[in-house]
């Protein structure tokens, strides 16, 4: 933007100017109170505003109220009519009428060489030509306006689409006229004037310069602008058919649309795949699953990781021990002199000893409180717990042959992670010879056999 | 995020810029729909997508399995008995709202609104009534239980999705798009739109017969 005070002191103009665009904007909720008829009264707060927009004769105080400079309502009704954009004016042909005249009077100047004649001419033509520039300018703008908005000024589909008939309407007449304006003509008028710059620099690098951006500009909102009044009618048509399905159905009760699904070949819009329950098991046989699975058993937490690490000793758990030590008595709880008295029997007898043997031999059919006080599951899970825990030393006097099934799925399972190929047995499992690893919790336990160890 | 995608279309979902606008982009963009294909592809999938590219959601690629071709059955008469529920209720929001445009994705309804302009109008009252007994075996008697439970059995349909869980402001997803596919199809199919528009234009023209033989 030029400045015209630059570099210059500020002309007095200018800053009368400034001051008036001051006044306006902050008394500017007095005066779109004025504009609207409402300023009825100015209030204390006020009263220095308004006097100031009075000594400016922006607002008046006549006896029939306060009334707004009649040139300054104009002035807003003409924005306002620019800004709703509802009126375009594309009536910018005519005015060729005048750029001939105009023109033709020029050269008829230059030929008599009126010089003072032949500027003033010019001058008044420069103006027309930024006027219709201007003009046209504004046109394409509203209509590129009223497309961003999507013709919000109005509320209803069917008041839209009569907008953009008529906006369409518009950029085609508009269209029209500024074709009108062609080169070859405009040029003409400059060899008329026998090259004349000056009108060379008026007619084609301004006038026409400014009509083809325009022309440029339209054919971008021509598209737009009709795909957009096709989508406002395809929305009609889809109110329309909502409505009439509905009120066919009210109708005919008993109507169904017809069965597309079972076509040969069903439209595409009717082939929707079903949902895919992604939920279910692993499929054991197949071993990417059983590695996955794997991965899994390995990752699985002993302890909720969310929980916090609280020192046993601090930890009110209600037990007057540890739970390890608890468990232990547990384990032991009544029986653990038996359980030594079964061990000291066994390097006695300097035979294999079967606990539960053992076990069965100190009841007293007679009597129900005799014998070992647990019951006899119990007693073998005693008896080989107190072997596990051992001193390895004591251990070694001694070797302990659990006899029970294995646990035949879960073995099963256990072989494959281990990748045995030979078929598990799913009958006795004898641990005597050693070299079979196994656990407790693998199999149902049926007996203990003790031995005082062959080679001590 | 292509393996969300995936699931979701595997689901039997509709993705669409309302309900996972991260998926919807990524099938919007050829490269990464190209990849999904050919994660549904296997499990004989397609992308299928609405006319006007609203919604996407997963197609059979064949229905060479019984199995398919029974599903597809099942689906449609799925779609079928929540056409005019949805339809009905389009037009119950719409004229609520006194507009002629019908709700397309992205058009906002909110239940307290709704609910106030339903319960200020008689003939909007009747109309979510009658919604109701299409949803629901024990249509509720008050307004503000009818539409809520209107509002529900869309959530559930997937034609809207609550803005944010507890403001009961709901926006039309994607599927309202292939519903109105769907009701095209079957327009073009059976004219329902001519034979309406005849009907009522002969309706239009009785009183003027029977005026013309009574004088």
């Amino acid at each position: 933007m030029k400045n015209s005070s630059q570099g210059s002191p500020e002309r007095n103009e200018n800053r009368v100017i400034r001051s008036i665009l001051a006044d306006l904007s902050n008394g500017s909720d007095l005066i779109i109170a004025a504009y609207n008829g409402e300023l009825t009264a100015v209030s204390q707060e006020n009263a220095a505003l308004f006097q100031a927009l009075q000594n400016r004769n922006i607002l008046m105080d006549t006896v029939t109220g306060y009334w707004l400079n009649p040139h300054l309502s104009r002035l807003i009704n003409y924005i306002l009519k620019i800004d709703t954009r509802s009126y375009i004016d594309t009536d910018i042909a005519a005015r060729l009428k005048n750029i001939s005249i105009l023109c033709n009077s020029y050269i008829e100047h230059l030929r008599s060489r009126n010089t003072e004649q032949a500027e003033r001419v010019l001058s008044d033509l420069m103006q027309l030509v930024h006027e219709i520039g201007f003009d046209a300018q504004i046109a394409v703008d509203g209509l590129s306006r009223k497309l961003l908005t999507e013709f919000g000024f109005v509320h209803s589909l069917r008041d839209k689409i009569a907008e953009n008939e008529a906006a369409i309407q518009k950029a085609s007449d508009l269209v029209d006229n500024l074709t009108a304006y062609t080169y070859q003509d405009l040029n003409q008028y400059v060899i008329n004037a026998d090259n004349d710059i000056r009108l060379y620099r008026i007619l084609i690098s301004e006038l026409l310069t400014s009509i083809t951006r325009c022309q440029n500009e339209l054919n971008a909102i021509m598209g737009p602008l009709r795909n957009m009044l096709s989508r406002f009618r395809q929305q009609v048509r889809k109110t329309s058919l909502i409505k009439a399905y509905c009120d066919h159905c009210t109708k005919n009760k008993n109507y169904h649309p017809g069965d597309y699904a079972s076509l040969t070949v069903p439209p595409e819009i009717f082939t929707r795949a079903a949902p895919l329950s992604l939920d279910g098991h692993a499929f054991l046989d197949d071993d990417v699953n059983m590695d996955t699975l794997v991965e899994i058993a390995k990752s699985i937490k002993t302890r909720n990781a969310g929980l916090e690490d609280v020192p046993l000793e601090e930890e009110d758990t209600g037990f007057t021990s540890p739970p390890e030590t608890a468990e232990e008595q547990l384990v032991y709880s009544g029986v653990e002199d038996d359980v030594i008295n079964f061990f000291v029997y066994a390097v006695e007898a300097g035979e294999p000893v079967s606990a539960l043997e053992y076990y069965n031999r100190k009841r007293d059919p007679g009597d129900e409180n005799s014998g070992i006080p647990c019951s006899p599951d119990h007693w073998l899970f005693a008896v080989s717990s107190y072997y596990d825990n051992m001193d390895s030393g004591h251990q070694e006097f001694y070797r302990c042959i659990p006899k029970g099934r294995l646990i035949p799925s879960y073995t099963e399972r256990l072989r494959r992670l281990r990748g045995d190929s030979e078929t598990p047995g799913d009958t006795v499992i004898d641990a005597a010879d050693g070299s079979a690893e196994y656990r407790y919790g693998d199999m149902i336990l049926d007996d203990i056999i003790i031995e005082r160890h062959p080679e001590d | 995020m292509i393996r969300d995608t995936a699931e979701r279309l595997l689901r039997g979902e509709f993705v669409c810029s309302t309900s996972c606008p991260d998926a919807y982009r990524d099938l919007e963009e050829p490269e990464t729909r190209s990849r999904v294909e050919a994660i549904l592809a296997p499990l004989n999938r397609k992308i299928s997508v609405t006319a006007n590219r609203a919604a996407y959601y997963a197609t059979w690629i064949n229905l060479d399995l019984a199995e398919d071709r029974a599903s597809i059955k099942r689906e449609f008469q799925n779609i079928m008995e929540q056409l005019r529920p949805v339809l009905e209720f389009i037009l119950l929001v719409m004229d609520a709202s006194t507009r002629d445009h019908p709700m397309m994705p992205g058009s906002q309804v909110t239940e307290a609104e709704l609910t106030a302009r339903v319960q200020n109008n008689q003939y909007l009252t009747t109309r979510a009534k009658k919604i109701s007994t299409f949803i629901s075996k024990r249509p509720q008697i008050e307004v503000p239980e009818i539409i809520r439970n209107i509002i529900d059995r869309m959530v559930k349909f997937e034609i809207l999705q609550e803005n944010l869980p507890g403001t009961r402001i709901f926006t039309f997803t994607g599927k309202v798009d292939y519903v109105y596919e769907v009701l095209e199809f079957i327009d073009a199919h059976e004219n329902i739109l001519a034979e309406e528009e005849a009907a009522l234009e002969q309706e239009k023209q009785k009183p003027a017969e029977e005026d013309l033989f009574s004088s």
